[in-house]
């Protein structure tokens, strides 16, 4: 199991490089612009559970749709270090709503977004495994919770071997047990694959608890405004006294920093 | 409850034949005497397959270039705005005017039957589907482009399956429709089907045949119906009903 999920070793650093002048919205009933991100630099290290926490509509989903190269339209260059695209890789992709299709089985819903090789079709029932879904490998949707649904979208974004997973508030609206246990489910499943995560989330206790690393986003037109390095080691304890002050630390020192301001 | 309902028909249609004592209303009995006759010893499975297969034909052309035709408008506003027009005015064309036009232009051939049958259903298909693709979940959709799943997956794994409701009831509405049209169809320019066969026995006033010739179609599409339909519609829906 192990061993099938951790083969294919990436033989040279990608790191992520984004690099945004500015990204503007059409805005359809004045014909003007909004600018959403503006002179927006970060280096995302290959490998890095990096989160992005911003006050709403900041512009988090945003930067995840180019990352993602589902929005293509920009002033500036999102590329790993070698110069490729983001989009020229796998990527795996959390939405806020699990996006399962209702008419496909659990089983289907993962297989079909690789190429459904005997070796693809095994590790996806390993990764349902995995996910504690062997009993649900050929129900629908419709017949799981919301907690079941978005762990078979876990499955989902890590079946590709994704060269960076993107994540978007995928735990919101759930209650905090079962939000608890993905996200200890997604942080095992990131320590056998290693590969580099971008998590957007409002949460700071949820970003503390999962990242390397935060980058606290200013409100719209928004830009990095603090970049915070956690350096507890792994794995963490979701009751460890050590996540909590570093929290309360952070909010004593910018008070505001939750709400674009530092 | 349903065999209560089709006994009481049978009774009230048995009971009126035997009060009004006429040619113009046969008894049940008198029908099905002639309906086994015509079939075991008459014509009536050669022109019921003739015009079997003619619905079958419209049918399928029907569905293909009205769903083709309810993508592309219900996805491209330009085609959209192009099309709409054409459309509108077909759709509102009395079917009898488009046989004749057929029959007129393509003379009194099988091309000519079966294209009027068809251009008489493809509005109604079309307007289904355009609706049925305005409705799809572009999140859905969104799921495919992300993943890199390639075009031909992503329409028929991702964007179809949101379709099948629209298409079934574009089917059901569409195959009872076409058969009534075929039937127009024969009497006005074709020597064959059922639809000749009935304009036949009307001019000889033989009412009994009109009714064991409409018997045998009847027969047929429930048959389609509860055969075909019905079984690929459950499976399609089989994640609904759970």
């Amino acid at each position: 199991m192990e061993n099938n999920l951790k083969d294919k070793p990436l033989n040279m650093p990608h790191d992520l490089l984004v690099n945004i002048h500015e990204k503007n919205y059409e805005n359809k009933n004045q014909s003007s612009y909004n600018s959403a991100l503006k002179n927006m630099k970060f280096e995302v290290p290959q490998g890095q559970f990096c989160c992005l926490v911003g006050p709403s509509g900041c512009g988090k989903t945003t930067l995840l749709n180019l990352v993602s190269g589902l929005d293509e339209n920009l002033k500036g260059t999102i590329r790993y270090q070698d110069g490729s695209l983001p989009k020229e890789w796998p990527i795996g992709y959390m939405f806020q709503e699990p996006r399962l299709m209702p008419w496909l089985t659990v089983k289907q819903n993962v297989t079909i977004v690789t190429q459904q090789t005997p070796e693809e079709i095994k590790l996806s029932e390993n990764f349902i495994n995995e996910m504690g879904l062997n009993k649900y490998m050929n129900s629908f949707p419709s017949e799981l919770s919301g907690g079941m649904q978005r762990r078979v979208a876990i499955a989902r974004a890590f079946v590709n071997k994704p060269k960076i997973l993107l994540l978007d508030e995928p735990f919101i609206s759930l209650d905090e047990t079962v939000g608890n246990l993905l996200r200890q489910m997604l942080l095992k499943l990131w320590a056998l694959q290693k590969t580099t995560v971008i998590f957007v989330t409002h949460d700071l206790r949820e970003a503390i608890y999962m990242s390397d690393r935060i980058l606290f986003l200013s409100k719209g037109p928004s830009k990095v405004i603090h970049d915070f390095n956690i350096n507890i080691s792994r794995p963490r304890d979701l009751d460890d006294k050590k996540l909590d002050s570093l929290r309360i630390k952070l909010i004593n020192n910018h008070p505001d920093i939750l709400s674009g301001k530092i | 409850m349903r065999i209560f309902s089709f006994i009481l028909l049978l009774l009230v249609w048995q009971v009126s034949s035997f009060i009004i004592k006429s040619d113009v209303l046969p008894s049940p009995k008198t029908v099905l005497t002639i309906f086994f006759d015509e079939m075991i010893n008459g014509e009536m499975l050669y022109h019921l397959s003739i015009t079997l297969w003619r619905v079958i034909l419209a049918f399928t052309i029907a569905m293909l270039v009205g769903t083709g035709l309810g993508i592309a408008m219900g996805s491209r506003k330009n085609v959209n705005i192009m099309l709409d027009g054409w459309h509108i005015l077909l759709l509102n064309t009395p079917a009898l005017v488009i046989i004749i036009l057929c029959y007129v232009w393509f003379g009194l051939n099988e091309i000519a039957a079966i294209t009027a049958v068809a251009l008489n259903k493809i509005p109604n298909v079309l307007v289904t589907i355009r609706e049925g693709t305005r409705a799809i979940d572009r999140k859905i959709l969104q799921v495919a482009d992300v993943f890199k799943v390639n075009y031909k997956k992503k329409f028929i794994s991702f964007f179809l399956p949101q379709l099948y409701p629209f298409i079934m009831a574009a089917a059901r509405g569409g195959i009872s429709l076409i058969w009534k049209i075929v039937l127009v169809v024969e009497l006005l320019g074709r020597s064959d089907g059922i639809g000749f066969k009935l304009n036949e026995f009307f001019n000889l006033f033989d009412i009994a045949s009109i009714f064991a010739y409409t018997l045998s179609f009847v027969a047929v599409m429930v048959f389609v119906e509860y055969a075909i339909i019905g079984p690929i519609e459950r499976r399609l829906n089989k994640w609904r009903t759970i």
